[in-house]
Order: structure tokens, then C-alpha cells, then sequence
């Protein structure tokens, strides 16, 4: 009831607002943006990252705005309507971004796919809405996430903060009661769920940026992720009415050195295998970026053809140039457009300047009954920085809170903690740390584990493979940079995220996920154990059986036998069951067979007998 | 020596009988109790008996005659128009009717000679009886009145008038009858709504009632606007104020009985799946009735939804593209279809919508939808897709105007009628099914809530039955569709699937290493007991 009535006065309070403000909304209800931004790395990789961004004027807190779709996808806006989602962040990764190398993404994501969903505080059973909602989700994009149970799901306190507008109440976002996490490391990303993630574009793959989405070239690379990111934003800058956003992205790396012999050379036509020749009417603006901060002077590559303009700002690590090309402009008069780079020199491996932060994790241990898993973060500024860590361990990896530690040049570092233990078959291990990462140092996080037993039933087919374990997840604030650009609460397009001059950037970065093997049984084990258990208490019921229903007497080995008697004697050996019965019929001869090893004996030492008189 | 040997073959023998009925008496009901199969008992009886029950509804008519020449005849009229109403069915469901017959009151006569149209006096006696679902009048006007309905005329809250003198008074009985019974009661229509519900599995069913979405708690209605060149034409379309408009009142009607939600979308770049034909004259493309039905086929990969379990109802306007702007459906005849637009049985409709592109603009046209237009076109297919569309069986009678709810007073009633007995028929089937495949598959557990979802069913179903007999049909509407929730709930319960695939084989080979060394020794020492006993016995008795 509480509820209703506080659902009621939320709608009160939007329609005074929407009431208020309905008279400055002379913008469009929806816009939706296609862009494209490329940046060649040090390593001699190129990664092409894509945005397609969909903004629609409406508030996320009425449900029945969620009715008449233009640019925004239908079946995906019936699916939030329907589960009261506030936010909602899918990736479905290939592969390993190299933080190391490559600097950081504009969007990280874990190998494999990774859901966390913030719903709405009008939810009363987050846990039972977030079961439909990950069975719905796994049949729109045609992928597991209906593995996503409570097993694998947790309810991250500081780790992930809603990045969008919150609703009231005002301590909404400082609660894990409405966000859920959930990742599936062993999922494979592949044809299957480009399809559904193309069919979400207005322009689907026919115009545009997405007519480059070819699958066999897509997945021919180094790393692949599949982005959808669903939140609530400001409609304009003042921030007097609300209006969702959904991003998709894809990001795409190739090693570009390898496939031009020697030369980082790059180009739309090689890497997608066909060119850009139209664009998407429905887009407010399509455009791509590409970065050649490292080309000041045109000394190391020349961009063909000519960029539109060329945007250059100076911040405190130096100028960030962007070349950037209007898609429309480029591609009227059916002319294509193959951005593409030519390098003058052979490329030169070398040493890559590290970003400030970054990690390695790895399992420890020998043997299958116990194992640590130990995650090594890289502070390489100048100044303490301060992080959260967040580590989930499935239950069967059952974690020992007196083991963790963090440990920088053998001194112990001081931490703040929120930990949920697992329980066996129902929840994972749910570790969350925040302390500081000392100045140029090498901090390590570690745990211990317990490898458990698993019933039979629960083995995944091909169980020799191994069992996965989640990424880590380090979330930090990192002083600006020109080497990276991370959306913030107030940027939706790329071109706003590019030129964006925040001074401390939101940083989440996705460590390896690990593989680990638990004692195996033997498959076939179970029906061998069966039918083991089976004789042993056949033979034991069988003896004791006989003992107590069997009489036990001696024969008199010179009583001699006529011939009837050994044809029954024959019988007897052939029909075991029935000499009971037999030995009945004549009385008289009782005393003569009444096991069959009385009966054998008998023989034996009948020949005996003949044999000494002989 | 003998004596003891006696005793001991005695002691053996108690001991192999002593041995074998612990087995018996303890282990056989250990065995039976840890394998046993969690089964509630379901009311099969009841369930075998429903499914065997012919279905009634009550219909009340009156008939109230304002010609005073008639009086005298009243009693016959009566006789005459019940016995040609009944008539045994072989089918499973029975109208039956009540008739009465009598001369108007004076209260009655005055609102007739107050009213100027013959609608003013069907609303005015709607206004006095309040009519129940089921029950119908039928005023007989005399030929003096200078109300004329010629020769029979329904009025929107289901009063039929009509003009009768004393002579013509047998031929216009007998035209009344099917209109009674085939527009307002709907007899065929309730008959084949049964039909299809029975045999879902079997028959096949006809062409009307393949056109109706099959009775469902809900349904979701998405207009869809296709434009396959946004390059080109940019269309608008107003639909908010379109269904709030046209469509609203309708669903305001049925918003009692099902629960319709409304959703719209544009899509793009999405083409039907074969280019229209061009004409001989090049000024104009068409589609002929045979290229239809493959149409939908590509746009059913965008319209789905993952969030709802209802069927949908999808409404499409196709806005053709430049190149083949215009575009015209043709009939078997060749001539143009008026309303550009056709209907894919339990699908939903489509109409094709030419806009004027400007050939020589720079950048796309800008097209507005007339949502008038299109929204008449859809509220008369889904009038035909939900089944609430009467077919006429013969032109004596005229009908009043829709009116804005775009459906009727009897038209609701009648479409209640046609699924109640649907949802009923169908509750049934599930029920039957259910037993049939329980019965069939020992394995399958049967947890209690499947027990209670189907004796709710079953006293849904029950209580519907009751309801409609006596003639409260929007109770028993409600109620049958509790029924079928409940039916449908218990037959797709995933507990059902637990069990299912452990076949006996494998059971018995981990049974037969314990079971076969056990009782193959208890059993023949039990046997050899009993027979040395009776040995015994009869040595006793031969001995004395």
C-alpha cells in the first residue's frame, strides 16, 4: 500500500515537472546518433569502436511512455517497461582487452557476457524480476543468460553505481537493494548474437555505419564486445526534464601490422571488406573520429582521403588532434568512403608507455583440493590511488575470508570490506574491497580457496575443461588523460565523450577471468558404484542367509553309490536350486547330498576311495 | 537321533519363513515407499464427466406487441416462436429459450409514442429494462405507427423492432427466427467457436473460425508504420491521438472482459517480400490477391515481443517506396480493392498507404499519416479478427449505426457468448489432455499446486456452466476465464517435465544386482519350507 501511494506521488511529482518544462521541450521526442572512432595503437593495433546512440525524450518513471516507439527499439523497450528497469548494461565479449598495451577501452567488458541491471525502487522482489528479466534477455539476444541464477548473481555494494539519473528516494544509489551482477565467463559471443544487436538499430544493417558489420570479418580479429547500455539521462543540459538513452556498441581490435606486412597500415576496405557508401537518414549525426594525437606533424602516417576537419585541444598531457569525417558529406553523389591510413615507415615493436593503472590475476596453488587466486594491480602514477575491487568466486571455489590479503612491499594494506559469503549451491562468494594503491608500486590481493565436491548431476558437459571464475572487477577515478576518453554521467555521443574536459574520469577495468579444475569423477562411476554395492550386500545377505536356513551334516564318503544316485548327483550340479526339493524325494538319502559342496566333496572322495582300493 | 533331526529341520524352516516375510513385510514397503512418485490425486472423475456435459445457455426473449390487433393471437405467437427457436443439437452445447409474449403496458406505449426514431425508442427501452445479457426484446410496432422498420431493424442495444399487421404476421415469425438466432444469439458462431476449441488437435477448422484469434485472457495490439526508404520519404504518423480517438471507446467496452494493451512503432528499411507487379499503363503497381499471404514473412522477424505471452495483433501501414509508388491490391477480378488493405487470418491486417513523393526535392518528403484512414480500416479487421463482427444471414434486416464504441450492445453479448463457451471448451480440452498424459506417464510428479490449479479449473468450470444456464452471462464469462487460466496454468506447469525422461530399462538395471541374488535364495527357501511342512504334515496325519 506504502508503496502505491509512494509510486503515486512520484507520478504527481513528474507530471508537475513534465507540466513545468512541457513548454521549453521544443526539441525532437528522439535522435539517434551513428558514430565511429578509430585510434591505432602502440602495440600495432588498430581498434574501431562504434556508437550507435538512440536518445529519447520521455521519463523512464512512467511506464506508460513506453508505448509509442519511433527510433527506439520496441522489443527492447517492452522488455524494460515490463521489468521496471532502471538501467541495464550487457556486453558480450570475445577475447581479452589488453589494458597494458592498448590503454583503456571507451567501454571495458569482461571475456564473455556480463549483465548488471539497476531496477527501479517500485520493485518489491528485485531477485524474482531479475529471473524474468534474464530469461527474456537470453531470448532477445540469443545467448545464456538465463545461467544467470541466484548461484551466479550478486548484489555489488560499491562497484557498480548507477551511471545515469536516480530517482528519488535520495539514497536510491547508495543501496545494492535494486542493482544485481551477473557474468558468464565461458559464453561464446558469435553470429548469433550480432543479429539480434544489429536488429535494434533503426537503420538495422542496411544504412550507415552498420552496413560495415560483416560477421566473418568481425569475428576474424583480436577482440570483439558487443555493448548495450540502457540508462536514464538529462534531456538537456539545465537537466529540467529526464529522457533514456541506449547505447550499443561494438568494438572491434585487429592487428594491423601482421596483415600488412610490417606496416601498421589500416584501412575500412581491408578490415570490414567493403567500404562505407551511404548513411543512416534517421541519425542526427554520422561521423568518424580518428585519433592521431601521435601524428602531430603528419610525420608517421597520412589519412586518406582528407578528413572533414581536423579537431585539436590541448590538455595536460598534451594535444589530443582528433581527424573527423561527416558521413553524409562524404558519401553524397554515390561516392564511397574508405578511411584508411598509410604509414611511411615499417612498424617497430618497443616499449609501450603503461597506463596508470592496471592488473593481472592469476589462480595459485597445486593440487585439486585447495588454490588461491591472486590479482596483481599496477599503480605507475605519481599519486596514491584509491580503487575499489570486487572478486566473485562461485560457490564451488569456497573462499576464506581470514585469507585475504593485500599486501604492497611486504607491508600489509589497510582495507575496507564488504564480503558475503557463499553457500553451497545457492550463493556466490562476494568479495568487495576499497583501499589505496600506494604510489609507483605493485599491490597484490589474495585469497584462498577450498575446491568442493560437486554431486554428479552438476558437471557441465566436458568437465576435463575446467570451471571459470568471474573477472575481477578495480573501479577507480583516474585524473583525465588524453590517451583515454570513458563516457561520463553527462556525455551521450562520442563526440561528446571525445571532447569532454572532466578533470577525473570513472574508471572500470575487468581483469582476466580464470579457469579452474575440481576434482572430477569418473562418469560412469555412479552404476559401477551401483552395482558394487549391489554384490557386496548380495554376497553378505546370501552367506547369512544360508547359515541361518541351511543344515550343515556330514557325509559318509564310503557309502557307495549306485547309478541312480549319480545321475542325480550330475542333475544336481547343472540345477542347483532344485537339489533341495530332490534331496526331499528320497528321504532315505538325506544325509547324502544336501549342499552342492557336500555333494562335490562326495565325488572327490568317492574317486579317492576307488582309487586306494585300486 | 531322528527326534532331533526333526526339531532342527523345524528350526531351519521357521527360520527361512521368518526370513522371508521380514523381506516381504518390511522390505517390499521400504522399497515401494523411498521410490514412489509424488502424485496428488486429480479429480479424474470430474474431469471425464465436464468433458462429457453439454453445454446450455438461457435466452430470454420477449416480445412486446403494440399492435392491439394482435392480442388475441398473442398465446399462439408464443407457442409458434418457441418451438421454432428449440431444436435438439447434436452438438455439444444447447440454447435454450424462453419466450414470452405480451401486449405493452401503458408505460411502454408511451415512450413509443414519444419516440421519433426507431433508435430513440431502443435507447428508451433500453433505458427502462436495463437488459441483462441474455435477454432480448422484440417490439411489434403496428403499420399505423410512423415508425417503420421495414422489415426488421436492430437497434444498438440489441431491441429488435419490427412492423408487423395481422396477416403478414406467420411470414414475418419466420424471418424473426434466424435473426434471433443466428445475429443476436449467434448459434453457428457459439457452435464453431466449440468446434474449434474440441478439435484443436483434429479437425480442421473452417474458414471464419481460422480468422478468429482464439479466446486469451489478453491481447497486445502494435501498430506498425513500415517505411522502407527513410531516404526518401520522411512519414509522420499521429497514432496517440489516433487510438485515443478511434480506438479507446472500443477497448473501454471491452475492458470488462479482456485486457488489451496498445503499443505502436515505426520501422525502417523493412520491405514486403516481393516487389508488386507493374501495371500495362506503367502508372500504377500492384499485388494480386496470390502474393498476400507471403508478404508478412520478412517483417515478422521485427514485430515479435519477448515480454508478453498474449497473442498480438499487429496492425501495419506499409508506406510504399519511390520506385513503385503506387501501389494497389487487386481482387480475383482484377479490380482495385476500395480500402488498399487486407487481413491475414490470426495475424492481423495490412493496408498499404501511397504517399506523393515529390520527385525532384532535395532530402525526404515529409508524408502525414490520415489517421482517420487507417484507423477505420483496422477497427473493422480487428472487428473481424476478434470475432465480434456478425455475418448477416439474409438482407431483411438493417441494423442501427456503430456509433463510436464501434461495437454493440448484443454485439457484446454475443461475442460473450461465443467465449464463454470457447474458453470453457478449451478449459476442458486442457483438463482431458492433462489426465490422458498423466495417465499415460507414470514417472511425472504431480505436486499439490498443479492438484489445486486443476481443481480450480474444474470448479471454474463448474460455475461457469451454472452461470450460463441460468442466463448470467457476464458472470460466466468472468468465470470461464478463470478457468482456462487455471487449466492452462496446471497443464504447462515445468514441474510436469521433472521426471519425465527416466526410462524403465535403466531403472531395472540398477534394480535386478540387489533384487535378482536377494530373492531368488528367500524365494525357494520360502518354497522348500512350505513344502517340507506340508510333508510333515501329511507324515503326521499317516502316521496317526
Amino acid at each position: 500500500m506504502a508503496d502505491y501511494r509512494h509510486r503515486e506521488l512520484l507520478c504527481q511529482l513528474f507530471l508537475f515537472l513534465c507540466c513545468l518544462f512541457v513548454s521549453f521541450e521544443a526539441a525532437k521526442d528522439d535522435e539517434f546518433f551513428e558514430e565511429l572512432y578509430i585510434k591505432p595503437f602502440h602495440s600495432g593495433h588498430v581498434s574501431f569502436y562504434f556508437q550507435f546512440t538512440t536518445k529519447w525524450n520521455i521519463s523512464l518513471q512512467d511506464a506508460d511512455n513506453f508505448q509509442h516507439y519511433r527510433l527506439f527499439p520496441k522489443s527492447l523497450g517492452d522488455v524494460l517497461a515490463t521489468y521496471n528497469v532502471q538501467e541495464l548494461h550487457l556486453t558480450q565479449t570475445q577475447g581479452k582487452w589488453r589494458h597494458q598495451s592498448w590503454g583503456y577501452p571507451v567501454e571495458d567488458a569482461p571475456a564473455g557476457a556480463q549483465l548488471w541491471v539497476w531496477f527501479k525502487p517500485t520493485v518489491t522482489d528485485v531477485d524474482k524480476t531479475w529471473k524474468d528479466l534474464v530469461n527474456t534477455l537470453s531470448g532477445l539476444f540469443c545467448s545464456s543468460l538465463n545461467f544467470l541464477d541466484a548461484k551466479a548473481t550478486v548484489a555489488p555494494r560499491w562497484s557498480f553505481r548507477p551511471r545515469g539519473i536516480s530517482p528519488s528516494p535520495k539514497n536510491y544509489a547508495a543501496q545494492s537493494t535494486y542493482v544485481r551482477y551477473g557474468a558468464l565467463p565461458r559464453e561464446i559471443v558469435c553470429t548469433e548474437n550480432l543479429t539480434p544487436w544489429k536488429k535494434l538499430l533503426p537503420c538495422d544493417s542496411k544504412a550507415g555505419l552498420s552496413t560495415l558489420f560483416k560477421a566473418e570479418k568481425l569475428h576474424d580479429s583480436y577482440y570483439h564486445s558487443l555493448g548495450m547500455h540502457f540508462r536514464p539521462v538529462c534531456a538537456d543540459s539545465s537537466c529540467s526534464s529526464e529522457a533514456v538513452e541506449l547505447t550499443q556498441s561494438l568494438s572491434l581490435v585487429v592487428d594491423a601490422v601482421v596483415n600488412n606486412n610490417g606496416y601498421q597500415n589500416w584501412a575500412m576496405r581491408k578490415v570490414f571488406g567493403q567500404s562505407l557508401s551511404s548513411h543512416c537518414p534517421l541519425a542526427t549525426h554520422s561521423k568518424i573520429f580518428v585519433d592521431t594525437s601521435d601524428n602531430q606533424d603528419k610525420e608517421r602516417f597520412t589519412m586518406s582521403p582528407a578528413p572533414t576537419e581536423e579537431q585539436s585541444s590541448q590538455q595536460s598531457t598534451g594535444v589530443h588532434k582528433l581527424a573527423v569525417y561527416d558521413i553524409p558529406a562524404q558519401v553524397k553523389e554515390r561516392r564511397v568512403l574508405n578511411v584508411g591510413a598509410n604509414y611511411n615507415a615499417k612498424f617497430e615493436y618497443g616499449d609501450i608507455t603503461s597506463p596508470p593503472v592496471y592488473a593481472h590475476r592469476y589462480i595459485t596453488g597445486y593440487g585439486l583440493e585447495k588454490g588461491g587466486v591472486s590479482c596483481l594491480i599496477y599503480n605507475t602514477l605519481n599519486t596514491p590511488m584509491p580503487i575499489y575491487y570486487m572478486d566473485t568466486l562461485p560457490w564451488f571455489t569456497r573462499a576464506f575470508f581470514r585469507s585475504v590479503n593485500i599486501d604492497n612491499k611486504g607491508r600489509e594494506v589497510p582495507y575496507k570490506v564488504h564480503y558475503v559469503p557463499g553457500r553451497d549451491r545457492e550463493r556466490s562468494y562476494h568479495l568487495e574491497l576499497s583501499f589505496t594503491l600506494a604510489p609507483r608500486s605493485v599491490t597484490k590481493v589474495s585469497l584462498q580457496f577450498e575446491r568442493a565436491f560437486l554431486k554428479w548431476t552438476e558437471y557441465p558437459p566436458d568437465a576435463n575443461h575446467g570451471f571459470y571464475i568471474n573477472s575481477a572487477v578495480i573501479s577507480l577515478l583516474l585524473p583525465a588523460d588524453r590517451t583515454f576518453a570513458v563516457p561520463v554521467h553527462n556525455t551521450s555521443t562520442l563526440q561528446q565523450i571525445l571532447s569532454d574536459e572532466t578533470s577525473t574520469k570513472f574508471i572500470r577495468l575487468y581483469t582476466e577471468s580464470l579457469l579452474v579444475s575440481l576434482p572430477t569423477p569418473d562418469f560412469s562411476m555412479p552404476y559401477n558404484v551401483i552395482c558394487l554395492a549391489c554384490t557386496v550386500v548380495a554376497i553378505a545377505f546370501g552367506s547369512i542367509h544360508n547359515l541361518t536356513t541351511r543344515r550343515f551334516i556330514l557325509l559318509d564318503p564310503s557309502k557307495k553309490k549306485g547309478l541312480v544316485a549319480k545321475i542325480k548327483g550330475f542333475l544336481q550340479r547343472s540345477k542347483p536350486e532344485g537339489r533341495k526339493e530332490e534331496s526331499k524325494g528320497d528321504a532315505d538319502d538325506k544325509a547324502e547330498t544336501e549342499s552342492e559342496s557336500g555333494t562335490g566333496e562326495n565325488s572327490i572322495g568317492d574317486g579317492d576311495l576307488r582309487q586306494r582300493k585300486q | 537321533m531322528a527326534g532331533e533331526d526333526e526339531k532342527e529341520k523345524f528350526t531351519q524352516t521357521y527360520a527361512a519363513l521368518g526370513i522371508g516375510l521380514v523381506c516381504i513385510l518390511i522390505g517390499v514397503p521400504l522399497w515401494w515407499k523411498t521410490t514412489e512418485i509424488y502424485r496428488v490425486q486429480l479429480p479424474y472423475a470430474d474431469i471425464h464427466r465436464l468433458a462429457e456435459t453439454k453445454i446450455q445457455y438461457s435466452v430470454e426473449i420477449e416480445v412486446i406487441s403494440f399492435n392491439s390487433k394482435l392480442t388475441k393471437s398473442l398465446p399462439d405467437i408464443a407457442k409458434s416462436l418457441q418451438t421454432s427457436l428449440t431444436r435438439e443439437k447434436r452438438s455439444s452445447v444447447q440454447p435454450v429459450y424462453q419466450v414470452r409474449v405480451r401486449d405493452a403496458n401503458n408505460k411502454e406505449t408511451s415512450l413509443w409514442k414519444k419516440s421519433k426514431t426507431l433508435d430513440d425508442l431502443d435507447e428508451a427501452f433500453w433505458e427502462l429494462t436495463k437488459l441483462r445479457h441474455s435477454k432480448y426484446t422484440i417490439l411489434f410496432l403496428p403499420e399505423s405507427s410512423n415508425l417503420r422498420a421495414r422489415p426488421q431493424y436492430v437497434g444498438r442495444f440489441g431491441n429488435v423492432i419490427v412492423t408487423v399487421s395481422k396477416e403478414g404476421i406467420t411470414d414475418m415469425l419466420q424471418q424473426l427466427v434466424p435473426t434471433i438466432q443466428e445475429v443476436l444469439v449467434r448459434e453457428g458462431a457459439v457452435e464453431k467457436s466449440l468446434d474449434a476449441a474440441q478439435g484443436l488437435r483434429t479437425q480442421k477448422p473452417d474458414k471464419e473460425s481460422m480468422r478468429w484469434f482464439r479466446s486469451n485472457p489478453g491481447y497486445d495490439v502494435t501498430f506498425t508504420l513500415v517505411n522502407p526508404q527513410p531516404d526518401v520519404l520522411d512519414v509522420q504518423w499521429n497514432i496517440q491521438a489516433g487510438i485515443e480517438g478511434y480506438l479507446k471507446p472500443f477497448l473501454d467496452k471491452l475492458a470488462n472482459f479482456s485486457d488489451i494493451s496498445v503499443a505502436s512503432q515505426v520501422l525502417h528499411y523493412v520491405g514486403l517480400v516481393a516487389s508488386p507487379k507493374k501495371d500495362s499503363s506503367e502508372k500504377f503497381h500492384f499485388y494480386t490477391e496470390q502474393d498476400l499471404p507471403r508478404m508478412i514473412n520478412p517483417l515478422e522477424a521485427k514485430l515479435g515481443s519477448h515480454a508478453s505471452n498474449n497473442p498480438t495483433l499487429n496492425f501495419v501501414v506499409y508506406v510504399p517506396g519511390k520506385a513503385s509508388s503506387p501501389v494497389y491490391i487487386r481482387d480475383q477480378n482484377g479490380e482495385r480493392v476500395a480500402s488498399n488493405s487486407f487481413l491475414s487470418p490470426r495475424w492481423g491486417g495490412i493496408l498499404i498507404y501511397n504517399a506523393e513523393a515529390r520527385s525532384k526535392a532535395a532530402g525526404p518528403t515529409t508524408v502525414d499519416i490520415d489517421i482517420k484512414h487507417i484507423m477505420e480500416v483496422f477497427l473493422t479487421q480487428m472487428r473481424l479478427l476478434l470475432n465480434i463482427h456478425v455475418q448477416t444471414p439474409n438482407q431483411q434486416v438493417s441494423f442501427a449505426e456503430l456509433g463510436k464504441e464501434a461495437i454493440t450492445e448484443w454485439e457484446l453479448s454475443g461475442w460473450l457468448r461465443c467465449r464463454c463457451v470457447e474458453n470453457l471448451a478449451t478449459a476442458k480440452a486442457s483438463l482431458q489432455s492433462l489426465a490422458q498424459l498423466l495417465d499415460q506417464i507414470v514417472n511425472i510428479v504431480i505436486n499439490d499446486d498443479i492438484g489445486r490449479e486443476v481443481e480450480d479449473a474444474v470448479r471454474s468450470i463448474e460455475h461457469s456452466e451454472e452461470l450460463l444456464a441460468g442466463g448470467h452471462l457476464h458472470d460466466a464469462f468472468i468465470e470461464s476465464r478463470n478457468a482456462i487460466v487455471a487449466s492452462e496454468k496446471a497443464f504447462f506447469d515445468q514441474s510436469l517435465l521433472e521426471l519425465l525422461y527416466f526410462p524403465e530399462d535403466q531403472k531395472f538395471a540398477i534394480y535386478i544386482p540387489l533384487f535378482l541374488p536377494i530373492s531368488i535364495p528367500v524365494l525357494t527357501s520360502i518354497v522348500q519350507a512350505v513344502k517340507w511342512l506340508k510333508q510333515h504334515r501329511r507324515e503326521k496325519l499317516k502316521s496317526q
